[in-house]
């Protein structure tokens, strides 16, 4: 099942990376969710004006080399952003035909704790090493954070590089989260704890919720299939 | 008219009824069907004596030198359903991963049911243990081992094989209709075989084949049928047997029947269905009770065990060595007869089965009807074992007499059998109108060309039509022929069963394989990677909340 999720979606996952005049600094991930050229990713990779671009990972075979001195990444523009729930929705801005199947859009309601899910994106891209990953979770809580947003936490060491990238239900394939990063316990309730208290170190990380980046998809006036 | 043979993917979704007097047909079909019907029924009750004949020598001929192929079809057929239910595909949902079934669990398992087994089983639970235990060729006939084999092989003509047939059919028309797109149709059964040329004159040929065969069929079973409700009722009441009262007996079906047919499947069908496995549960229920309660429960588990380990063995036996005939007779015409109904029965299953994933619908179409027939069949014949071997006898000698009234003189056997006897009444007529409707219904959606919710008007018309066929025959004679007729479209089915299952095997894994996400071609500069240092001791921090 891994295998036929990872061929799935290996060309929807893409590098995140923000322009600095002629160069370009890797940020994150995003990935591919409607055939209009629309991706989503997480908001807080985004800080401040600068141009966005994406790049796929080039099809290779075997074993491949993984780092590279230039790229040749497609231009993307912000269409929405909801920062209280950490979801950017982008898309290419040139007209890009994008082969996608219906029904990727999972239903996190009815994705229950314990579940299997992957995530798969670039957590090593800070590092130059462009290529992703795929790795395997559970589905360790479904919780609501301060805001309300709702949140998925499942049990591997997301980095850096990993933030935006989708979280999948190994049962049926589809798209369920956005992934955010790690999780850190006193961020979630930090008015009960003094401030001086060392952090401690999870291996929990955190995904936001898809339908919050539905309803961006709904504002755009997308249809969801 | 005519335009249904777009792919539509919401086509099982119940829409508005349509208005009356819109008759939104496939022309051909509907028009040469009802032509060749009318035609078929006239050339038959003219020169009844030899179309009897040539039907009758084509069925002997089958079942004689093709027994063999039977036998490697239903078993191929078996072992590719359990693979399915076991398998990868297990997940797949009929009309795609958002559909939702149409009805309740027991609505849809009561439709199927009362459509696939029917009347048979009521006639059948009684005798064909009885035959077997008067004689079968693989015991002595009259003992206790002949007793256990009676027992198994009826299991084997009713069990497994039968539903697994239908699951195939059924399973093939509804991953092909409501995933592919196309129409819910028998000719979508050949679309791996002819490709596109299911829309043209060879598939219209097929479904007017598929059409004339299910309205005889039923409509013959009808004639039959009723016959022996005659039989059965001037047992009971001595009021006689005269073709002026088995034609009045068509003629309340046929009304019932029309009556559910138009008012849908959900409203009409469903109901009568779901009424119908009632009373026949209470009947089923008062015989255990009144009968010999405790052989019978005792009799379920041995018998549900002896045929499990007799499977493989049974199911592939084929006279070799002893070089008799008498598989002939049984085992080969009842396969040949579940794969001639499969067509009908399966369209049926199929349309009612929407929503339902693969694995749900093997347990649902095989398993569990399975366990209901070894109930039933249990139920009855080891109760009509009990009386014959422990008991005042009588029974065997009135199977060999007269099958219909042998379910009479059995309930007669214990207490309240005034009770019982209406009560079996009332269920054989019940399931006469269940498969009297549900085969209208199959009719209807191939001649309006794989509208899965039919116009009106011609449901009406071949409700009535099937009515005026068992009624013609009846009157004019020829119903057992054209009986044989239908039966002998088993063998050429057969080898598309076959065929079905390569077709689906491959349809199911084109359709699960991933479908790759990927971008065309755009345009792009190359930049240089600015090195940036990781973000400093976040590691993956994010403060959201």
């Amino acid at each position: 099942m891994l295998q036929d999720i990872y061929y799935q979606y290996k060309g929807a996952a893409m590098m995140l990376f923000r322009r600095e005049k002629d160069e370009v600094a890797f940020c994150g991930t995003a990935f591919l969710v409607h055939s209009d050229g629309y991706l989503v990713t997480a908001a807080h990779l985004i800080a401040d004006r600068a141009e966005l671009m994406v790049l796929p990972m080039e099809e290779v075979s075997g074993f491949a080399t993984v780092g590279a001195e230039s790229v040749a990444p497609i231009s993307v523009e912000i269409r929405r952003i909801d920062r209280q729930c950490d979801i950017a929705l982008l898309k290419f801005v040139q007209e890009i035909e994008v082969s996608m199947p219906e029904h990727i859009m999972g239903i996190p309601e009815e994705v229950p704790t314990g579940n299997s899910v992957a995530c798969l994106g670039f957590p090593f891209g800070h590092y130059h090493i462009y290529t992703h990953l795929i790795t395997q979770a559970v589905v360790s809580a479904k919780i609501l954070s301060g805001n309300e947003t709702r949140i998925f936490l499942f049990d591997t060491m997301v980095h850096d590089g990993t933030r935006g990238a989708p979280l999948i239900n190994l049962y049926d394939g589809r798209i369920i989260g956005v992934v955010g990063g790690r999780f850190e316990p006193q961020e979630l309730m930090p008015q009960k704890l003094d401030r001086s208290e060392t952090p401690i170190r999870t291996n929990i990380s955190y995904a936001v919720s898809i339908d919050h980046a539905s309803k961006l998809m709904e504002d755009e006036a997308l249809t969801i299939v | 008219m005519g335009k249904n043979q777009e792919p539509d993917k919401t086509n099982a979704k119940s829409s508005p009824e349509e208005s009356w007097f819109h008759l939104d047909v496939h022309p051909q079909v509907f028009f040469i069907s009802a032509a060749l019907i009318i035609l078929f029924v006239a050339a038959t009750i003219v020169f009844q004596q030899y179309v009897g004949d040539i039907f009758q020598q084509m069925q002997s001929r089958t079942s004689e030198y093709a027994g063999w192929l039977f036998i490697w079809t239903v078993n191929i057929v078996l072992v590719f359903i359990l693979v399915l239910l076991a398998g990868r595909f297990g997940d797949i949902r009929l009309g795609g991963p958002d559909a939702r079934p149409e009805f309740t669990t027991l609505g849809w398992f009561s439709m199927l049911f009362s459509a696939g087994m029917g009347i048979g089983l009521l006639f059948y639970g009684v005798a064909e243990p009885m035959f077997h235990y008067a004689a079968n060729p693989l015991t002595e006939a009259g003992t206790t081992e002949a007793a256990r084999k009676a027992m198994d092989i009826t299991f084997l003509h009713w069990g497994l094989h039968p539903w697994a047939i239908y699951s195939m059919v059924g399973l093939s028309l509804a991953f092909f209709s409501f995933n592919k797109g196309l129409p819910l149709s028998i000719r979508t059964a050949f679309y791996p075989l002819l490709g596109e040329r299911i829309y043209g004159w060879a598939g219209n040929t097929i479904d007017i084949l598929a059409t004339v065969a299910t309205l005889f069929g039923v409509a013959t079973s009808l004639g039959l049928g009723v016959q022996q409700v005659n039989a059965g009722l001037d047992y009971l009441l001595g009021i006689g047997q005269s073709p002026m009262i088995q034609v009045i007996l068509i003629a309340c079906i046929t009304g019932v029947a029309t009556w559910s047919v138009i008012k849908g499947l959900d409203k009409g069908i469903r109901r009568l269905s779901e009424i119908n496995i009632g009373f026949a549960a209470l009947l089923a229920l008062f015989v255990m009770l009144v009968g010999p309660t405790l052989f019978v429960m005792d009799a379920l588990l041995e018998n549900i065990g002896y045929y499990l380990q007799h499977l493989p063995q049974l199911s592939t036996w084929n006279e070799t060595y002893e070089q008799t005939e008498w598989q002939q007779g049984w085992t080969i015409f009842y396969w040949s007869w579940w794969i001639a109904w499969s067509p009908f029965v399966g369209m049926f299953i199929a349309r009612v089965s929407y929503g339902r994933s693969i694995r749900q619908f093997i347990l649902g179409v095989l398993l569990v009807p399975t366990m209901v027939t070894f109930l039933w069949v249990t139920i009855f014949g080891n109760t009509a074992l009990f009386i014959e071997m422990f008991g005042g006898g009588g029974i065997a000698r009135a199977v060999q007499e007269n099958i219909p009234v042998s379910l009479f003189v059995l309930l007669e056997n214990f207490p309240l059998s005034v009770l019982t006897s209406s009560l079996a009444i009332i269920v054989i007529i019940t399931f006469f109108v269940t498969s009297s409707d549900s085969g209208s219904m199959v009719i209807d959606i191939i001649t309006s060309g794989g509208n899965p919710n039919p116009p009106v008007l011609s449901r009406l018309f071949w409700a009535i039509l099937e009515g005026a066929v068992a009624a013609s025959l009846l009157v004019g004679g020829g119903l057992v022929a054209l009986q044989t007729a239908t039966i002998t479209t088993g063998l050429p089915f057969a080898i598309v069963l076959l065929g079905m299952c390569f077709a689906l095997y491959r349809g199911l894994s084109e359709y699960a394989a991933p479908k790759e996400i990927r971008i065309g071609d755009r345009d792009t500069r190359e930049f240089r990677i600015k090195s940036k240092p990781p973000l400093d001791k976040t590691f993956g921090r994010r403060r959201l909340w």
